[in-house]
């Protein structure tokens, strides 16, 4: 995992499948290079808004693109989405929310929210 | 006769002779002698009659006068006699007179009443001695002065005025007065006596401080009636109307003042017919008390209902009313929408019973028809690690084993779904459980678990409860594998299962030292389908506290956490203790 500052995509995802999955799809699109990864919601906002383990980053230095899973342990894609987008400093991030939900309401939520895209989990 | 009527027949004697003796004396003249001797023989026999009539006449007088002086005697002494007894008489009414008078003083001064006389200068001429207890003054400072300047207090107050009217009118006055004197509430009494004035004070200053706390309780009472939010009435035994408050006659929709006086019969014809009337007579005769709830028609046709206590009372009855119209009303309207709440719960029920049926249909398709293709997948992908391995590349060979294991997690994942979806439908068939040896099954269960691992295992007294043994028995098992997978990376393990009894409740609980959690999570923990750790490093579906959840929440309990991260982590549930 790379975490330095220029850190070109934020993949935020529980299952180590799908992890592994759209790692590939990335590779294989030539942007495998600048992932950073986090495993839940939690440690997702601790990367984005430099706190807790990455305490020592600095906030402007954002991903580019955010790959975010919508169910995720502790705090759920959603939650992080609107944290994400109700931060000036954070909300021009792009997102792209990954999930396997086909739910209306997910969808409709997410988008509500300021969200970018919608894709299948692993499915890049 | 009486010799007094001869008289004047005498005189006429000698008239009648001479002219007899000329007429006739020519013939009589030769029997004159024998005329003569003749006439004076009647002469005289006239003259001896007349004597012994007049004779006679006078006995009897001096016989009557003498009676009467005997009478006239006698009457004098019987009167002289009289006259002594009545003189007696009057010495004795004199004595008992003076004795009266000694009495009568000594009665005046030892009266319970202060009495004292007045001339007509106003000045005192008697005081007996409660007067001057009760005026607070000596006898020899009040005698011969005038009340004025004995008590120039009353100078100008409306007492003066009393005392002035009774001694210029002479009539008896008698007033209720607060002395200033006395300072005390009086009873005064003045009559005329002689030329001045008695007066008669009677200390009723208890009386009329308990008629002043009686008139202000009445006071106060009468204005709690008055004002009260329902309706009073006071009925008489004759059933006349004695009191009615406002709201009572606003009730009957008629004035007070229309009833008051008169009968309920006279004002409401027709009520002794009623089941008020009966129950107010049936209070009256049985001096019970009598509550019921009375539906009124009015004569323009509204209706009113009116709860009703009625309480004897030494008047009578009294009656105390609270509309209850608008109660009633929503009383009704809740019962009909208690009635369509229960047909729409009997609909919602019929609907519920027919989404089961669909969800048990669904659920039965989803444990075998969905299983096909993950057993294929399984399958299949084992068949190509067995036959084709040595074609595939390491990658290849690796992404066989992950399609594997996701088939299997699936598989997994189903099960406790069909686990948690059918806890909620199977009913509970609650007993009283021993704990401890359920708990004791739920070890046996996870022995496999616990194989090769040196667990201290801590298990305190565990009182028996209420539930359904198999439900509780998963949810021990549950909570206690939990505690055994978390504390994996530990060395010295420490898992206790114990309980503390509070009232109507036993709280069971299972603590462990293992890698525990942040609280700020908690809210999640219960959720289906929430873990809090990495499925890589603690492997699981997140079904399983979401089970314990359902099912302690079935049994009407309440289920909790308490964690710090690498602290361990302390789950508690309630149970309802078992029926003693």
């Amino acid at each position: 995992m790379n975490q330095s500052n220029i850190v070109e995509i934020l993949l935020v995802e529980d299952s180590l499948e799908d992890l592994e999955l759209t790692h590939r799809s990335l590779q294989k699109a030539n942007l495998g290079n600048h992932i950073h990864t986090t495993r839940d919601g939690a440690e997702a906002l601790d990367f984005i808004f430099c706190e807790g383990a990455y305490a020592t980053r600095r906030i402007e230095d954002t991903p580019k693109l955010i790959l975010l899973d919508l169910k995720l342990p502790k705090v759920d894609g959603l939650e992080v989405l609107q944290r994400i987008k109700a931060d000036p400093r954070t909300r021009h991030i792009p997102i792209v929310m990954l999930t396997s939900s086909k739910e209306q309401t997910d969808v409709v939520k997410s988008y509500h929210l300021g969200v970018n895209s919608y894709r299948e989990a692993g499915g890049l | 006769m009486n010799p007094l009527t001869l008289r004047p027949l005498l005189a006429l004697l000698p008239l009648l002779a001479t002219l007899l003796l000329q007429w006739i004396w020519p013939w009589l003249q030769p029997y004159a002698w024998v005329l003569v001797f003749i006439l004076m023989g009647v002469i005289f026999s006239a003259f001896y009659e007349r004597l012994r009539k007049a004779n006679q006449q006078a006995v009897e007088s001096l016989a009557a006068v003498r009676t009467i002086n005997e009478k006239l005697k006698t009457r004098v002494q019987e009167r002289t006699a009289e006259l002594a007894r009545s003189r007696e008489s009057i010495l004795q009414s004199e004595e008992r007179l003076q004795e009266s008078d000694r009495r009568l003083a000594e009665i005046v001064q030892g009266m319970t009443e202060a009495c004292f006389a007045l001339d007509n200068d106003w000045r005192f001429t008697f005081v007996n001695d409660r007067t001057e207890t009760l005026l607070r003054h000596q006898r020899q400072s009040m005698l011969g002065r005038t009340i004025w300047e004995t008590f120039p207090q009353l100078n100008g107050t409306p007492m003066e005025a009393l005392y002035r009217r009774a001694m210029a009118e002479r009539v008896p006055v008698a007033f209720e007065v607060f002395s200033p004197v006395a300072e005390r509430w009086l009873d005064i009494r003045l009559f005329p006596s002689g030329d001045g004035l008695a007066a008669f004070l009677l200390d009723i200053d208890a009386r009329k401080k308990v008629e002043v706390a009686l008139r202000e309780s009445e006071s106060r009472y009468r204005g709690t009636l008055d004002t009260m939010m329902e309706g009073c009435q006071i009925i008489g035994r004759d059933w006349r109307y004695l009191y009615i408050n406002e709201v009572a006659a606003f009730h009957g929709h008629r004035p007070a003042h229309e009833l008051l006086g008169r009968t309920m019969m006279e004002s409401y014809p027709g009520i002794e017919t009623t089941s008020v009337f009966t129950a107010m007579q049936r209070c009256m005769d049985e001096q019970k008390p009598m509550q019921m709830e009375n539906a009124f028609v009015y004569p323009d046709g509204t209706r009113a209902t009116f709860q009703l206590g009625i309480q004897p009372v030494p008047e009578g009855v009294f009656v105390l009313s609270l509309d209850i119209t608008e109660r009633k009303r929503a009383e009704e309207k809740i019962n009909q929408l208690n009635a369509e709440l229960e047909q729409r719960v009997i609909e919602r029920t019929a609907q519920l019973e027919a989404a089961n049926k669909e969800l048990e249909s669904f659920s039965y398709s989803v444990s075998h028809d969905l299983r096909a293709p993950l057993r294929a997948m399984d399958g299949f992908s084992r068949a190509l690690q067995e036959d084709c391995s040595a074609q595939l590349s390491c990658d290849g060979q690796r992404y066989l084993q992950i399609i594997r294991n996701s088939a299997q997690r699936m598989g997994h994942l189903i099960d406790d779904l069909l686990t948690f979806s059918r806890l909620s439908r199977v009913p509970l068939s609650k007993r009283t459980i021993d704990t401890r040896l359920l708990v004791q099954s739920a070890l046996d269960d996870l022995s496999t678990v616990r194989e090769g691992r040196q667990i201290d295992l801590r298990i305190s007294e565990l009182p028996t409860c209420e539930g359904d043994p198999a439900l509780l028995r998963q949810v021990w098992i549950n909570l206690l594998s939990n505690a055994f997978k978390y504390t994996l990376k530990r060395e010295a393990v420490v898992v206790e299962i114990g309980c503390t009894v509070e009232p109507e409740r036993n709280v069971y609980f299972v603590r462990d030292n293992g890698t525990g959690f942040d609280m700020r999570y908690v809210h999640k923990l219960f959720g289906v389908f929430q873990r809090l750790h990495r499925v890589e490093d603690y492997e699981g579906t997140g079904v399983g506290l979401a089970i314990v959840q359902r099912i302690i929440h079935r049994h009407g309990g309440a289920v909790w956490a308490d964690a710090a991260l690498d602290q361990g982590a302390t789950f508690y549930f309630t149970l309802q203790e078992a029926n003693k």
